[in-house]
């Protein structure tokens, strides 16, 4: 068996942890912090809710780090920032599922939206209108969350019957698991555009990423042969390969070393130190250079 | 900066400003779908007649192309015992014509006999949610569903209160 493959079925191990974890029934992290530590919070994924966390400290509503969201928003912050989005990567069960499910239909029938449609200024104007929208009076909280209709679809799987979804559920359901996540490249749309957590690690990744001692993804030229598996194994396409040039766009990269596995020549680690991605050749994004080289 | 990145950049913004204002948008459709699931509080010692109505024209688009039959009603603020007195509490969903699933999150219901196993003390509360089944071939019937949900003390045999629900389609032709 191919490494890359390999790799994909150790990384599903990681998501089955994270659905243990974070999930009803078991919310294993929500019931330790409970039980142990006596921590205010609920057990089901909304006493993990990294999303109310971040609309509370945006809204002037603070947060108390001593409950089950707090706790885990500081792991997700602290982690983001030191080894990169590590949750979506290897934990986050919402973004496998569509990624995974992406695996079962033709590559024929899926399009590379990522290379079409640069996600960056999008997943980052979507976080801002979710940080915006419950000053103006709005809550997209839960209504568009693919963690709560995860939860939901779980429930509804364990008494045989499919649980009640509003229209927002519906809405939701069809861009994540259908839109841009079956018939999407990579199955991590949804990933890539629409979630607020994600968006959050990946801004506090890419200002950690330019210190020496966090983790990024680095390149060599000098191992590079240009076999262009990295940009086929990508699940959030932050690996393009745009007019022979090998652009990285850290902004959505889960840093899952999903590209790492892929690569038989060893030219992509992660690792502390400089990344080596060549400015000169790199390509713009958001008006911020994201590194690059010529393949 | 050079007019390519000039340009890039414009375009990012535009998309930025986009993404923010869908969102935003997002959220004014969502605030428009309230009455898509409905809410109700219950007083068990108030025997106004309070009846619920459900209109499945509230619904939006994609509920109604989806799931149109699937509908829940829940006590969003609870069902409080406002007598004075303790009360192991039973309910029971009496002549409506389609299956309602009757549950609640409060650890003492018992799904099975549909009752409240710890008595609920003067003064406090639980919850209920009603979830209907409803078949897509009679959702366009004027009134759908109509029953009513019948609240009764195990200890004394008392009926404590009755709750009329309906369930129309106001968008029937």
């Amino acid at each position: 068996m191919k490494e890359s493959k390999k790799y994909l079925i150790k990384r599903s191990l990681g998501y089955l942890l994270g659905f243990a974890l974070f999930y009803s029934p078991f919310t294993l992290i929500q019931r330790i912090l409970i039980g142990i530590f006596h921590l205010n919070g609920s057990k089901n994924i909304h006493g993990a809710c990294f999303r109310m966390g971040v609309q509370g400290l945006f809204t002037g509503k603070g947060i108390s780090l001593l409950t089950t969201t707090g706790i885990i928003m500081m792991f997700l912050i602290v982690s983001a920032f030191l080894i990169g989005p590590f949750f979506c990567g290897r934990l986050c069960v919402a973004g496998a599922i569509s990624e995974y499910l992406s695996r079962l239909v033709p590559e024929r029938f899926q399009i590379n939206w990522q290379k079409n449609i640069n996600p960056t200024p999008i997943r980052y104007g979507i976080l801002s209108g979710f940080v915006v929208s419950p000053i103006l009076g709005i809550s997209v909280i839960c209504a568009y969350c693919n963690y709560t209709l995860l939860e939901k679809l779980i429930s509804g799987l364990t008494t045989w019957d499919l649980a009640v979804l509003g229209s927002t559920n519906i809405i939701t359901g069809f861009i994540w698991l259908i839109l841009l996540g079956a018939f999407a490249k990579g199955g991590r749309g949804y990933c890539s555009y629409f979630c607020p957590v994600g968006a959050t690690q990946n801004l506090l990744h890419f200002v950690g990423a330019k210190l020496p001692f966090t983790y990024k993804l680095k390149y060599s030229k000098e191992n590079c042969v240009s076999c262009k598996l990295c940009v086929k194994d990508c699940p959030m396409r932050a690996l393009q390969n745009s007019d022979n040039t090998l652009t990285y766009n850290i902004h959505n990269c889960i840093t899952c070393h999903q590209c790492e596995h892929s690569c038989p020549k060893k030219a992509l680690t992660f690792g502390t130190g400089e990344s080596n991605w060549n400015k000169q050749t790199s390509r713009t994004v958001f008006g911020v250079e994201v590194g690059g080289d010529k393949i | 900066m050079n007019r390519i990145s000039i340009r890039n950049l414009i375009i990012s913004f535009t998309f930025f400003i986009l993404a923010t204002s869908i969102i935003l948008l997002a959220g004014y459709y969502k605030a428009s779908l309230t009455k898509e699931t409905s809410t109700f509080t219950l007083n068990l010692n108030d025997k106004k007649d309070k009846t619920i109505i459900y209109d499945v024209a509230n619904q939006g688009i994609p509920k109604r192309i989806v799931q149109p039959g699937k509908i829940t009603i829940s006590s969003g603020s609870g069902i409080i015992n406002n007598t004075e007195r303790v009360v192991l509490l039973k309910v029971k969903a009496e002549d409506f014509p389609y299956d309602i699933d009757i549950n609640s999150t409060d650890k003492s219901f018992d799904n099975k006999s549909k009752i409240f196993t710890r008595p609920i003390e003067a003064g406090n509360g639980v919850n209920l949610q009603l979830t209907f089944n409803i078949p897509r071939k009679d959702i366009n019937n004027e009134v759908i569903s109509s029953g009513t949900l019948v609240f009764s003390d195990i200890n004394t045999g008392d009926l404590i209160n009755e709750l009329p629900i309906e369930i129309i389609n106001s968008g029937s032709k």
